[in-house]
């Protein structure tokens, strides 16, 4: 009897050795995968979910048409005259930003600086609240000539983060807005040079002198040649005894919804 | 492998690609408390291949969610020795 209880404990024990080498093995591992910044799965990974995602947005789309066909004529008519009403609307907006655009692009042309962008368009797979990450996943990848830095803007003008990761038809975006990723702007009307700190969900905070002149509202910018917009400043707080002031901003792109996203594949500089 | 642990484990993988980070976790702790699930690591090692990206606010670690299994799995070994329902 105390041979058999001495022989399970000794089992029991060989067991529980075997799951603590397995830990600290893996544990090893993974510490080396992050250490080198490599991730041997990700290729691999990325092409399985992107079959995955695909198949979801066409099937949505398949499905959304389906539905139209069992909507009454009368709802079909009004959301047809509400959003032809929508589009007289946008067009007044497009007409004056398209003329501002062509006078911004005239007076580089006048100063000798003329950049040409080439965007490509995107389709987002995964949106930021699927990870802890704060991360986008698009449709576009090494095929598509994306690469580690290209700048993705959503809603046309406005930038939110750079492609961290490619694959071969996919990518990574990583938010400015994500925690602890700091970036060079320009704040208001005066440009006034600042680094500002994510915060997560398209909000930054940054820090500035107590007697720089900055309002709510006013447009920040990226430190780039091209002015596509960053953010807009929602709060300013300070303290006439503090030497600084702190000011809270956010993009207003909601990217928990965005579906389209624009990547600026190269930008040249002619000078 | 019974057909609930089959069951959980295709949740587990929708779960990745298309639900909230915290149901994935919350999943995960099913299948834990259900069964073995050692396969959690695996899950958690696809989370971070697709998603993982080394943060500042992370300490540069991008295998979180392989981490956060790890520890779970840990938790659920210590707990289900611990527990009568479990023996």
């Amino acid at each position: 009897m105390k041979t058999i209880l001495r022989a399970q404990r000794k089992r029991a024990r060989k067991s529980t050795l075997q799951k603590a080498l397995f830990a600290i093995l893996f544990l090893g591992i993974i510490g080396l995968f992050n250490v080198f910044q490599i991730n041997p799965f990700s290729g691999v990974s990325h092409s399985v979910a992107a079959v995955i995602w695909q198949a979801k947005e066409g099937t949505q789309r398949e499905l959304n048409d389906f539905y139209q066909l069992f909507r009454s004529k009368q709802s079909l008519v009004e959301e047809n005259r509400r959003l032809e009403q929508r589009l007289v609307d946008q067009e007044y907006l497009w007409i004056s930003e398209r003329a501002l655009r062509q006078e911004n692009e005239e007076l580089k042309g006048m100063l000798g600086r003329d950049i040409e962008e080439s965007t490509i368009l995107g389709s987002v797979l995964s949106r930021p609240d699927t990870s802890l990450y704060d991360t986008l996943i698009i449709d576009v990848g090494a095929e598509d000539n994306v690469h580690v830095g290209d700048q993705v803007v959503a809603l046309g003008d406005f930038v939110i983060g750079f492609v961290s990761k490619v694959f071969r038809n996919t990518s990574q975006v990583t938010f400015y807005s994500s925690p602890g990723v700091k970036t060079n702007i320009f704040i208001g009307e005066e440009n006034i040079p600042a680094t500002a700190e994510g915060r997560g969900a398209n909000n930054f905070v940054v820090q500035v002198p107590r007697d720089v002149e900055v309002e709510e509202n006013d447009i920040v910018t990226l430190a780039h040649f091209d002015t596509q917009v960053f953010a807009v400043v929602d709060t300013v707080i300070g303290d006439s005894a503090d030497a600084f002031k702190t000011l809270l901003f956010s993009n207003p792109v909601n990217v928990f919804n965005i579906k389209w996203v624009q990547v600026i594949t190269s930008a040249e500089l002619t000078l | 492998m019974t057909p609930s642990r089959i069951s959980i484990n295709i949740l587990l993988f929708i779960s990745v690609l298309y639900f909230p980070w915290w149901l994935t976790i919350l999943i995960g702790i099913l299948l834990l408390s259900l069964h073995n699930g050692v396969e959690l690591l695996f899950w958690g090692l696809f989370a971070d291949a697709l998603f993982g990206v080394p943060l500042e606010s992370f300490y540069g670690v991008q295998y979180l969610f392989t981490l956060l299994f790890f520890i779970l799995i840990v938790l659920a070994v210590y707990v289900k020795q611990k527990m009568i329902f479990y023996n």
